[in-house]
């Protein structure tokens, strides 16, 4: 059976890639109200998906 | 490799945006061998383009700021004032610039670091038919992002 790991340690796993550090959430900031944009929308698709 | 994930624009979008870890940590398997991750070509273009949107919409509001205070810095009296404003807001859209090039190096460094699939000519056909009939997916982009996942899984297929 495989071990479903946290969202710290999944984190924690993420960290040890300097690549990938530089990708996640890299435009985050960048344009903020497509993060809210897009939040709002996935919010949306799984309302009307269940 | 034994398994081969294919992912699509939310996929890339919750990676750049929402720090979503779930999906970092597929990347992190990703580039340490234990799967693949296969994302469209058109998904690319379809997270740049409304990343686009949201971006002009700032710098068109930011050339609109500078044409205002252009009209009231006719009045002598508001003219310093008003030129101070143009100064910072033309610095503004020079950094908005290089946030330009910062969204299509981050989804440029993605693309190298993932397999894509490329949206031929025979998946916009394809895209073309699946969009005229009744069945889903009913967004364009849906159905071109679907037609080519489509034809690499049967490339893919073929190739076992």
């Amino acid at each position: 059976m495989v071990k479903e790991l946290t969202e710290e340690e999944m984190r924690e796993e993420i960290l040890k890639d300097p690549e990938l550090r530089k990708i996640w959430g890299a435009l985050k900031d960048i344009v903020p109200e497509a993060v809210v944009e897009y939040k709002k929308r996935r919010a949306h698709e799984r309302s009307t998906d269940n | 490799m034994s398994v081969l994930l294919i992912t699509e624009t939310n996929w890339l979008q919750n990676l750049v945006l929402v720090q979503d870890s779930a999906s970092a940590y597929l990347m992190r398997l990703a580039r340490t061998e234990i799967i693949e991750i296969a994302v469209p070509e058109y998904s690319f273009h379809e997270a740049d383009g409304s990343l686009n949107r949201k971006h002009n919409k700032r710098a068109y509001k930011v050339d609109e700021a500078l044409s205002l205070l252009g009209q009231i810095s006719q009045t002598e009296h508001y003219r310093e004032m008003c030129e101070s404003g143009r100064y910072v807001l033309k610095d503004l859209k020079k950094l908005m610039i290089s946030d330009r090039s910062e969204i299509k190096k981050v989804l440029g460094k993605i693309e190298s670091m993932v397999r894509v699939i490329p949206y031929t000519s025979d998946a916009s056909t394809r895209a073309e038919m699946i969009f005229e009939s009744a069945s889903p997916p009913f967004k364009e982009s849906d159905c071109r992002i679907y037609a080519s996942i489509l034809m690499f899984a049967e490339q893919v297929q073929e190739e076992l």
